[in-house]
């Protein structure tokens, strides 16, 4: 049982798939103006990454080798256009203050990586904690980000004005650069906090993103892996 | 007719850049632009799958999905016309062009799933663009990733000399560099407008 | 070649899947997503009338203005909601506005959707138009985004006449205080600014038939509200004393209303006499030094533009007219310029007495570059030859409003003058 609860929190704290495995940037960036945005573009996430993970492991030994990165990427889009078409349907509001990002979840390293990483190679039990702890780790660190941008930005918390700060903010941090900044920031924090020993990776490379394993550049995952172990 | 495509052309390099303003494309933006000519490369890559995937899915939207109703089916055939597309793209290039291949298509590989392409091609379909106008949008989103690429090149070659803290070494500091780049970027907001005014 | 085989049966086979997975959400989701899309489309309108149940477009009428985009009817009848979207001269951005216009003819509600520039304009800037009929008697514009708040107003004009030139709604009387501000500017066509308003402060009259006089500010003319037997009149007196009057629906009523004519020049002296010495001496400074010149005062009937005096220069054997004007420029400030035409009607000197300070749109206020360069571009055009476009300077849209303006008067003046002769 232990094994079954660090495999849920592994996603949201010490593989944390935003703040420690550095995947996923362009929608923490794009959609952490606002806590709201952060929090469905994270619920979106977590929902497609549960799902295909289910399903991916269910199929792991049926998908053959050669194609299952086209397969992962077909289940995937599948799942993601399902949440775009629900949200559209039932929560239009966040549906378009998301945009092309929801649709973009097809790209978001996570949860190809994810796919990769774990769902190919565990139990769907197994791989169902999995998508649903990275995915909570992936909204969570969506949140906190968005919480500071949105705070010292707009004044506000969700969209609650918080009188005290209304005259003193910040309008930038919720603009475009203002999303490098916070993230730098936190990044920054996390080294400080941990004296430099959390397993964040060194450095940006398309070579560490699990979608350039899609395209045979197979040492990646190996790579990746190996960084996070040796932090 | 010149000064639509004009405005969609310079609004997409400078206003509204892919990377610095809607941060798609950030993985190759921040991992691959420590030196120029990589930098240079990899834009030059994207610009080029940009403008071969918008060739493709924009027929295959208007014809194919609108007219049959299929398109909720966007997003799945897209990414997978970019992914076979490019994978094509690049078997053509290493058998018949190899020097092309080795200076670009190094860099292909990483730019399949990319969201900024995936995002083009979106976008293009999203703001009813006729075809012309999204080759033209297509070329300007991947001029200012260019752009954005050769300048924030230029700028970490300075910052990998600096000594910052040491909790903001690395990637920290990486982003703080973007960050001061990207503000560059958002003084442009409303020029195009006024320039056309 | 058996792997290969399934892996493009299983491929298929995923494909396949997902697709009859999508077909029966998009089954479930796609009508929930077409109402969504209708009650987006036709949200705002019912904001704007309130109690509205449904909408339904109507064709707009030909001769409708550009600024009007869409018009809908409420289904039960309980008024209209226009569309409007302003031209973008005025602002970065046009100004989008949904207007509802309930069964008595009042606006209901009103909603501006897109502006750029809203903070300057006051959130309450729009509000005050709700309960206005097509009058608009009860608002105004903002002062410092004056053109911005003009726009909006022409807008909501435009909005107004469409109706009720088709017939859905009536027409609001208009109070006597809008309709002698209406005629104002006809009686006296040189007190206007760039946005169309007549700039006066009050002044003294008096003939008891004078209910009301006003000194234009920038020393063109005086304009008096004088009550006649057949109703109220208004009536301007340009820079020679000459005098014109208007009713309130607009008509030169001059020639039937003797007694308000001599009533208004009996109140007032003509600018142009009563300022004749300081005149004399600003149209002296047209001439260098040393230049035999006599300067005699020539009167321009029928010339109400920005023209305050007018002379007739002797240089030996030419003849040549100074002309002096007084457009409005930024601030509604009054600016001082100078013409000299030959007897041919060019332009052989334009001056500019005072600082011909150029004020951009927003904040930046920055000097004409070149501005003896700008000036001289008019030397030796007539008024077949010279065009409005020339005075643009770019970011200072009232200053070139205002050297426009003055190149118009004084064209007006040469050729009342040539006229009489």
């Amino acid at each position: 049982m232990k094994n079954k609860a660090s495999i849920f929190l592994n996603g949201i704290i010490k593989e944390n798939p935003v703040l420690v495995l550095l995947l996923g940037t362009c929608p923490t960036l794009a959609t952490t103006g606002s806590v709201v945005s952060a929090f469905a573009m994270g619920v979106a996430a977590t929902a497609v990454l549960f799902c295909s993970n289910i399903v991916i492991s269910a199929l792991r030994k049926a998908i053959p080798d050669k194609v299952r990165i086209p397969c992962y990427i077909v289940v995937i889009a599948g799942f993601v256009t399902v949440v775009q078409m629900l949200m559209e349907a039932y929560l239009p509001d966040l549906y378009n203050m998301l945009g092309i990002y929801l649709a973009l979840i097809v790209v978001n390293c996570i949860i190809l990586g994810r796919a990769e990483m774990f769902a190919r190679k565990n139990n769907v039990f197994d791989s169902a904690l999995d998508g649903l702890g990275m995915g909570l780790g992936f909204t969570f660190a969506l949140i906190l980000m968005a919480s500071f941008r949105e705070v010292l930005g707009a004044g506000s918390w969700a969209g609650h004005e918080i009188a005290f700060l209304k005259n003193y903010t910040i309008p930038i941090l919720t603009a475009a650069p203002g999303g490098f900044f916070t993230f730098g920031i936190m990044i920054a924090l996390m080294n400080k906090l941990t004296k430099g020993k959390a397993p964040v990776r060194k450095s940006f490379s398309c070579e560490g993103c699990p979608n350039a394993a899609a395209c045979r550049k197979v040492s990646c995952e190996a790579e990746v892996k190996e960084e996070v172990n040796n932090g | 007719m010149v000064k639509t495509l004009l405005v969609i052309l310079l609004s997409s390099v400078l206003v509204n850049n892919y990377v610095l303003n809607k941060f798609l494309g950030i993985c190759p933006f921040l991992g691959v632009s420590k030196k120029v000519d990589q930098a240079t490369g990899m834009g030059l890559a994207v610009i080029f799958v940009m403008l071969v995937s918008t060739a493709a899915t924009w027929p295959i939207q208007t014809y194919l999905l609108d007219p049959n109703g299929l398109g909720y089916l966007q997003t799945i055939v897209f990414i997978l016309v970019i992914a076979s597309l490019v994978q094509f793209v690049e078997i053509v290039l290493k058998k018949y062009i190899p020097s092309l291949y080795r200076s670009l298509g190094v860099y292909l590989p990483l730019i399949t799933t990319n969201c900024a392409v995936l995002g083009v091609t979106i976008n293009n379909i999203k703001d009813e663009y006729s075809f012309l106008e999204s080759m033209v949008s297509s070329l300007g989103c991947g001029l200012g990733f260019l752009l954005a690429m050769v300048i924030f090149a230029g700028v970490r070659s300075k910052v990998e000399d600096a000594l910052p803290p040491k909790s903001f070494s690395g990637i920290p500091i990486t982003l703080i560099s973007a960050s001061i780049v990207s503000v560059a970027f958002y003084g442009f907001g409303g020029v195009i407008e006024k320039l056309f005014a | 070649m058996k792997e290969n085989v399934k892996s493009v049966v299983v491929l298929t086979a995923i494909c396949l899947v997902v697709a009859a997975l999508l077909a029966v959400t998009n089954f479930y989701t796609a009508p929930v997503i077409e109402a969504n899309k209708a009650a987006a489309a036709t949200g705002s309108l019912a904001e704007v009338i309130p109690g509205a149940t449904g909408f339904e477009e109507v064709e707009l009428p030909a001769d409708a203005p550009a600024t009007v985009k869409n018009l809908y009817k409420e289904t039960s009848g309980l008024g209209y909601v226009m569309l409007l979207e302003t031209s973008s001269n005025y602002s970065a951005s046009p100004m989008a506005i949904t207007v509802g216009f309930g069964a008595d003819s009042k606006i209901s509600g009103i909603l501006l959707t897109n502006y750029q520039e809203s903070k300057d304009f006051g959130a309450d800037y729009p509000a005050t138009y709700i309960g206005q009929d097509s009058a608009l008697g009860g608002v105004d514009t903002v002062a410092g985004i004056t053109y911005s708040s003009k726009a909006f107003k022409d807008a909501i004009t435009d909005a107004f006449n469409t109706l009720i030139n088709s017939g859905l709604l009536a027409a609001g009387e208009k109070s006597e205080e809008q309709l002698i501000g209406e005629a104002m500017p006809l009686a006296l066509p040189g007190c206007v600014n760039g946005t169309g308003a007549c700039v006066v402060e009050e002044a003294a009259a008096s003939d008891a038939s004078i209910t009301a006089a006003y000194k234009a500010k920038n020393g063109c003319g005086y304009i008096a509200v004088v009550s006649a037997s057949d109703g109220t009149l208004v009536c301007g007196m340009n820079a020679f004393g000459e005098v014109k009057c208007i009713d309130l629906e607009g008509n030169d009523v001059t020639d039937a209303h003797a007694d308000a004519v001599a009533a208004v020049q009996a109140s007032f002296a003509a600018p142009a006499t009563e300022n004749l010495e300081a005149n004399q001496a600003v149209a002296l400074r047209a001439f260098e030094d040393g230049v035999e010149v006599e300067l005699t005062p020539v009167e321009a009937t029928g010339a109400f533009g920005v023209a305050v005096a007018a002379f007739k220069a002797n240089l030996g054997e030419e003849v040549q007219y100074v002309i002096l004007t007084q457009p409005i420029g930024y601030g509604d400030e009054t600016m001082k310029m100078l013409h000299v035409i030959n007897s041919n009607g060019e332009i052989v000197l334009f001056k500019t007495l005072s600082e011909l300070i150029v004020h951009g749109d927003y904040y930046s206020e920055h000097q004409l570059t070149d501005e003896a360069a700008y000036r001289a571009q008019f030397s030796g055009l007539t008024e077949s030859t010279y065009s409005d476009d020339m005075t643009v300077v770019s970011g200072a849209t009232i200053t070139s409003h205002a050297v426009a303006t003055s190149h118009r008067a004084a064209f007006e003046v040469f050729n009342n003058i040539k006229e009489a002769a």
